[in-house]
């Protein structure tokens, strides 16, 4: 089939033998806060993102999960150099970004997109929709203007919209539509890597499998890959090939889907899937899992050694002094934990006897 | 139009509906409609649901089904211009819809607590958390500022906020997200309200603190003999934290019954439907996802015909011009429609 989105063949040269798509390595965002002092203290520094490594392969998903202030989005904008790092190395078609000009830049963009969580805030209401999907197209100066028009029909299409859309207005969408214009605008540049931030968790159930299931066949279709970017455990893991587990600013586990969804190995990772509700009400109430106590520390003083050790039920001394670096435990499974391997057998929060079942 | 659910409730329920004779709340009839300038809003369009004590309730349905509206009912706060057309709302047997404005106060708070959904905004940023125990405490049961102190000190204590005596004075915005909704839930039971109603108490928490939260409330529920109604789009929590539910669409509900028939054995196409949208830490990498086509109904016009038929994959002539009838399928299982599914059919887990 040729689709409306043919992969565009000045595109980049999408290809597994040149190495990932994506690398990022050794990712540090920090913000300097320079507040009166009264709230904050003045010279203070938030550490959102310390310290992350991955990569992404062409036509592949990893999925980013975390709770809030894990440093996932900021992440994710930094990998577009929408924000820029304070160190590390974010390489796309393994060219440095750090090295590029600002032109440079913007046509690379071109080849990663993202999509925004808040459906509605994304788009400027005083803008139809037609106007809002061929801005992109403007702003790259892909399509002569005559053509326009069609391009954006088409876009309407791939996303299911109908063409009659292109007059309207945002407000007169649902938030679901909403999302949908949003992804017609992401890819009207025909890009490579989209990074989809919390792209559902705005949406009801109902629509949120629609999106999920557009996301899916639109990456098939034009070979598209994601970097996906949510806090549901259930939804990244129906969407990704590889997960990346974030608490505050760093990766604690990184595998592939299977096996850190079959044998979560860092205490974190077994206390987020410990703390999802269970829709089967028999087996929520014979549940042995414990739920994980205290909360977040701040991100403007983590702990040291290891983040969760303040919350962790293993944590022992070398846990608070010395930090964990990630290490493979098993086929591309990496976990920053010292006591990974006990975590598994002492299953603090119940999480593998309830995987398992 | 069927009463609901007046038989003993079937099924292995934890908790029994505490045996007395009259539910605590009941919802009889309920229409609440907003008229704007162009349209009407027919956000509630014949609602009945009861609680008993010791019994929590899940009302699930998704944005726009009037979850919040019912809760804004009950306790006499819809927002302008929104107004109850018709039915009662019958609170120990009382319908508080007839109350005086004074009379509502003491319910208000005092005998219905209310849990609402954004734990930020929803505390006064400009007094400190001792002014909020001390406001509705004095209110409530004319205690001093002494007692008062004392009984806020001993709340905070029951919801697991350390060294309650320090934070106590402390301004809201010193407090975590989690610890705010502590906060506020310590504020709904101080006056030891025999109905607590809370609006998606955990909507703006992170899955962890979401757990805690909810294994609070599950305790407090029980050694109260509270009645609570847990108004949420989550049908996790649902599963693991309600006795019986109700299932609203378009102002209306769809279906009513235990959570264990109810998941077991839904037999409202729409139920069928959003049970399989929920995404399940058990489904892999999938490229097939279940879905329920078009979108929620616009309730501008009361629809004749059931408001699910346009979405729906067995909808037939009658369901698009006749009203479907909230009608027991077994005892306590009430279901909206012309044309259920079958209880015996599998549904997909």
């Amino acid at each position: 089939m040729t689709g409306p989105v043919a992969q565009s063949t000045n595109g980049p040269q999408a290809g597994g033998d040149r190495g990932p798509l994506l690398e990022v390595h050794d990712l540090v965002v920090h913000y300097h806060i320079r507040g009166p002092g009264k709230v904050v203290r003045s010279h203070e520094t938030v550490h959102a993102v310390d310290g992350v490594s991955f990569s992404l392969g062409s036509h592949q998903t990893l999925g980013l999960v975390g709770e809030s202030g894990c440093g996932k989005s900021t992440t994710g904008r930094t990998v577009l150099y929408l924000e820029r790092p304070t160190s590390g190395t974010v390489r796309f078609e393994g060219r440095d970004l750090s090295s590029l000009r600002a032109g440079a830049l913007k046509d690379l963009r071109r080849h990663m997109q993202i999509v925004f969580q808040d459906p509605v805030g994304a788009l400027n209401p005083r803008h139809t929709v037609g106007q809002l999907i061929a801005e992109p197209l403007v702003l790259h100066n892909l399509v002569p203007r005559r053509q326009r028009r069609r391009r954006v029909e088409e876009l309407l299409e791939l996303v299911g919209l109908p063409a009659d859309a292109v007059y309207r207005f945002p407000h007169e969408f649902s938030g679901g539509q909403c999302q949908r214009i949003g992804i017609a605008r992401s890819l009207a540049v025909e890009p490579a890597l989209v990074v989809l931030d919390e792209p559902v968790s705005a949406l009801d159930v109902s629509v949120q499998a629609q999106i999920l299931a557009l996301l899916t066949d639109l990456q098939t279709r034009l070979g598209l890959s994601y970097l996906f970017i949510a806090h549901d455990l259930a939804v990244v893991g129906q969407m990704s090939d590889r997960v990346a587990v974030m608490y505050l600013g760093k990766i604690v586990e990184l595998a592939d889907r299977d096996p850190l969804y079959a044998r979560p190995h860092h205490p974190y990772t077994q206390a987020l899937f410990a703390a999802i509700p269970v829709p089967d009400p028999v087996a929520s109430r014979e549940k042995a899992r414990v739920v994980v106590a205290g909360e977040v520390p701040s991100s403007l003083a983590p702990p040291p050694g290891c983040r969760f050790h303040t919350r962790c039920p293993l944590a022992q001394e070398r846990c608070r002094s010395e930090e964990p670096l990630l290490r493979t435990v098993g086929d591309g499974h990496d976990v920053a934990c010292h006591f990974a391997e006990e975590a598994v057998r002492a299953d603090p929060f119940g999480t593998l006897v309830e995987l398992r079942a | 139009m069927s009463d609901q659910g007046q038989g003993p409730a079937v099924g292995v329920a934890t908790k029994g509906p505490g045996g007395s004779g009259t539910p605590l709340l009941e919802i009889r009839d309920l229409s609440v409609s907003f008229p704007l300038e162009r349209s009407t809003i027919h956000a509630l369009q014949g609602l009945s649901l009861h609680v008993r004590a010791g019994e929590r309730l899940g009302v699930v349905g998704e944005s726009g089904s009037g979850k919040s509206v019912t809760a804004q009912s009950v306790m006499r706060m819809v927002p302008s211009p929104g107004r109850v057309t018709s039915g009662q709302i019958l609170f120990e047997g009382h319908d508080i819809l007839g109350l005086s404005s004074a009379a509502m106060h003491d319910v208000r708070g005092g005998q219905i607590g209310m849990i609402p959904q954004n734990p930020l905004s929803s505390l006064n940023p400009v007094i400190t958390i001792e002014s909020h125990f001390l406001e509705v405490l004095s209110l409530h049961l004319g205690l001093s500022k002494a007692q008062g102190r004392q009984r806020a000190v001993e709340a905070l204590r029951s919801v697991g906020i350390p060294d309650p005596l320090t934070r106590i004075h402390e301004y809201p915005h010193r407090l975590s997200g989690g610890q705010r909704q502590r906060v506020i839930i310590a504020l709904a039971m101080a006056c030891q309200p025999r109905l607590l109603i809370a609006d998606e108490p955990t909507t703006a928490l992170d899955v962890t603190i979401q757990a805690q939260i909810l294994e609070l409330m599950d305790d407090l529920v029980a050694s109260s003999n509270l009645g609570a109604v847990l108004i949420t789009h989550n049908l996790g929590i649902v599963a693991g934290h309600c006795d019986r539910v109700v299932v609203m669409y378009a102002g209306r509900v769809m279906e009513t019954a235990t959570v264990f028939d109810l998941f077991d054995r839904p037999s409202h196409p729409y139920t069928v439907g959003l049970l399989r949208c929920v995404p399940r830490l058990t489904r892999t990498r999938s490229r097939v996802f279940e879905t329920i086509p078009g979108l929620p109904p616009q309730v501008t016009t009361i629809s004749t015909g059931c408001p699910f038929a346009p979405r729906c994959p067995r909808a037939a002539d009658r369901c698009r011009t006749e009203t479907p009838p909230l009608e027991p399928l077994a005892p306590a299982h009430l279901v909206a429609c012309w044309d259920p599914v079958d209880q015996g059919a599998a549904v997909a887990k």
